[in-house]
């Protein structure tokens, strides 16, 4: 049984916590910050074993890797890990997804590899980059350079056209990013986006407004495209057109996406699925069916149930 | 950055004007009394001039008041947008929502005004007492001077704006749909277009204004009683600006953003200003009244003491026209920096608002990579443009009203009929460094919350 069970539901969203051991970059650490042993402590007396993947591909080929990471939230004495002690690696040209039920710290993981949130510790690189050397404004960098996102909600701008939302990280950083008008227009072309250009969100469905995300995401040829319910928004029908785009995209593209999701029929569209719950990695299938994803995620949230009623 | 920052902007706001109230009236019979013994006090002249003086800043004052009011309570609405959609859900009606908020405005003007007057009365006295002292300004005045029953009429009036402008700015209620606060409501509004008509309220409003300021210059070379026409013609334009600012500040603020590069943080605060011309107006309204009500008496004074200067360039009374309108202008310029400081504190809750309203829009922008000082960049970037728009077209609003408002008092009195225009380079300068001063001042709080929030944060909250 984990120290955590005693204070309280698993299931509290990391978000609604305080963090109070956030994470400093090794240079911006001041001595007396934080009591990094006695949280080693807290975290050895852990009983709950982490699990590993297996790794078989050349290390070439890897875009995102993280080794024992792991994110504390909440005050003294009733900390809670969102994601705990989880070793993973994210290949180019594949679709992994990561599913597990809310509070499971599927997305505080996609946050910690983003580099927009800090691990308490634990390692990650990102194409090649470890992150603990980066400040914010290198993150921010390298988010702008390397890294793409796709959101539920879309989150286009709403006073940009559809082709200045596509433009839009263009302006954001400080360096002139490499416009590539020949992928744009590939991009723009393969998710059917000709004639839609100069309309506005608010014009745009759904699926529409969506595929503009991902043409946004895909636009600099990021190593990684962070997808956070990517179909969390669209029906069925759209979600899985979207999707099959995407896959398809990121095959040509060569990225790596890391996408978050708890819909068994859209990670089953996944080369990969890592399963997560309660912070912990429990499982990791190759290409599943919705069936079988469906069945892992019943099983997991079971197994929780009968832990939290243990 | 919530809705206590709404609230705390209302109880300043209406405070400040109360204790302007206050010492606007007492302040003004005293220098009733203290003119009469004056060559200049002899007439009925004077007393009119003076009567119109007060109640134009009363006017102007209750004017910005209502305006910066109004953004206060948007801001608070905007903050509880969820606690409303909630109630609304339970079978609260909207016009019971607003209903509950203007009645806090109500509240909070009748708490706040008690602390301005008490504030007025106290600094009345105080200038009283260092008037008497000193120069013998308010000769033959008493402190009974100091009371003026009159006062009771801008107080009430104070009262009524705040309550009109709660319920304005409270408008926002009826868009919170009850199932917003189910979460279920995407959160993406629609876009603003990037022109917005200019309604027909706001046209023919400016242009009667317009037509009764020419018509005010012309009886200004025949009457002194052609101020009380100005008065009119000065109410219906600053109508015409306050309903047309959604159409008219985008307009000014586009030219003055096509100098900006495009690229970087200036180029995003550049699109955003363009994309919701309605915020942009609201940011710069306060700004540009404060900015038109200096400069109207600065250009009104420099323009009437530079015409008496003409027309008594010859007799002994010149130099004590000097003085009689300088000690006048050093009170008006100290009554003034009230309205200053009320649309400072209207500067600020719009910034706030702003940065609120567009928190999401932050967050994912640094998400994709902008970097903290970008965005706050572009934050400070985007009220520098903004307030810099609305102080040039406050300086040129503001330096009409203020000359034809001169002539309207003292064309008659000369024998050229006409006063000659004047404004004073150091005012553009000094309204230019104020503008800037208060845009850097107003974008801190702002600029602070998105330096120390995690971009993971802000997007879980909007």
């Amino acid at each position: 049984m984990s120290i955590l069970s005693a204070h309280g539901p698993w299931n509290i969203p990391p978000k609604h916590v305080t963090p109070v051991l956030e994470y400093q970059s090794p240079r911006y650490r001041r001595a007396g910050e934080c009591d990094w042993r006695a949280t080693r402590r807290a975290l050895r007396a852990r009983s709950v074993g982490s699990m590993t993947t297996h790794h078989t591909t050349a290390a070439g080929d890897i875009v995102a890797r993280c080794t024992d990471l792991t994110r504390l939230f909440g005050a003294d004495g009733a900390t809670v890990a969102a994601v705990d002690r989880i070793t993973a690696e994210f290949r180019r040209g594949e679709l992994t997804a990561v599913v597990g039920p809310s509070g499971s710290g599927k997305s505080t993981l996609m946050y910690l590899l983003a580099g927009l949130d800090a691990p308490t510790w634990g390692e990650i690189e990102l194409d090649g980059h470890a992150l603990a050397g980066f400040d914010e404004s290198e993150l921010a960098e390298l988010r702008h350079e390397r890294m793409g996102f796709i959101f539920q909600s879309f989150n286009l701008l709403s006073g940009l056209t559809a082709i200045e939302n596509i433009r839009l990280p263009e302006s954001l950083g400080r360096r002139r990013r490499e416009h590539d008008a020949l992928w744009e227009a590939e991009l723009i072309d393969r998710l059917g986006l000709t004639a839609l250009l100069e309309r506005r969100p608010h014009e745009l469905s759904g699926g529409q407004q969506q595929r503009v995300a991902i043409a946004r995401a895909l636009a600099h040829r990021p190593a990684v495209v962070f997808a956070d319910e990517p179909t969390g928004n669209l029906d069925l029908k759209t979600g899985g057109e979207v999707l099959a785009l995407l896959t398809e995209l990121v095959r040509d593209s060569g990225c790596g996406i890391i996408m978050v999701t708890h819909d068994p029929i859209a990670a089953s569209s996944a080369d990969r699925v890592l399963s997560i719950r309660d912070g912990h990695l429990v499982a990791e299938l190759g290409r599943a069916t919705a069936a079988e994803i469906s069945a892992l995620m019943l099983a997991d949230a079971l197994d929780a149930r009968a832990e939290a009623t243990r | 950055m919530s809705g206590r920052g709404g609230t705390i902007a209302t109880i300043v706001v209406v405070a400040l004007s109360a204790m302007y109230i206050v010492l606007l009236t007492s302040v003004m019979s005293l220098l009733r009394t203290g003119l009469v013994s004056t060559p200049f006090g002899q007439g009925a002249t004077a007393d009119l001039v003076l009567g119109i003086l007060g109640t134009s800043f009363l006017i102007v004052a209750l004017i910005v008041s209502t305006v910066v009011v109004t953004n206060a309570f948007v801001l608070v609405t905007a903050s509880r947008v969820h606690q409303i959609a909630l109630r609304r859900l339970l079978g609260a009606s909207a016009s019971a929502e607003r209903a509950r908020i203007a009645r806090e405005g109500l509240r909070l003007s009748l708490g706040a005004s008690a602390l301005g007057i008490g504030l007025g009365a106290a600094a009345a006295f105080g200038i009283f007492t260092l008037g008497a002292q000193n120069e013998g300004m308010f000769e033959g005045a008493t402190a009974a001077d100091l009371v003026n029953l009159f006062v009771v009429v801008p107080l009430v009036l104070l009262q009524v704006c705040t309550v009109v402008a709660a319920w304005r700015g409270s408008a926002a209620v009826l868009a919170a749909e009850p199932v917003q606060a189910l979460g279920l409501a995407s959160t993406q509004h629609a876009g603003g277009s990037d022109d917005v008509a200019l309604g027909r309220t706001a046209r023919i409003a400016l242009l009667v204004g317009l037509g009764l300021l020419g018509l005010t210059f012309v009886a200004g070379m025949l009457t002194p009683i052609a101020a009380f026409l100005g008065i009119i013609a000065g109410t219906v334009l600053a109508i015409g600006v306050l309903a047309g600012a959604r159409g008219l500040v985008p307009r000014i603020v586009r030219v003055l953003a096509a100098a900006l590069p495009r690229r970087g943080p200036v180029a995003l605060a550049r699109r955003t200003l363009a994309e919701h011309p309605a915020r942009t107006a609201r940011a710069a309204l306060g700004v540009l009244i404060g900015v038109a009500v200096v400069s109207m008496f600065v250009v009104a004074t420099a323009s009437a003491n530079l015409s008496l200067a003409i027309e008594y360039r010859d007799t002994a009374l010149a130099d004590q026209a000097d003085e009689v309108l300088l000690s006048v202008l050093g009170v008006i310029s100290a009554l003034i920096g009230f309205v200053v400081l009320i649309a400072a504190v209207g500067l600020a809750t719009t910034v706030a608002l702003n940065t609120r309203l567009r928190s999401r829009e932050i967050a994912v922008t640094r998400i994709l990579g902008q970097s903290r000082r970008d965005a706050a960049t572009a934050i400070v970037i985007e009220a520098a443009v903004l307030s810099v728009a609305a102080a040039l077209s406050g300086l040129a609003l503001g330096a009409l009203l203020g000359w034809v408002g001169a002539q309207s008092v003292l064309g008659v009195a000369l024998s050229t009929r006409i006063v000659v225009p004047m404004v004073p380079a150091p005012l553009i300068g000094v309204v230019l460094v104020t503008a800037l001063a208060l845009t850097v001042i107003s974008s801190i709080a702002p600029t602070r919350f998105v330096l120390a929030d995690s971009p993971v944060r802000a997007f879980a909250r909007a």
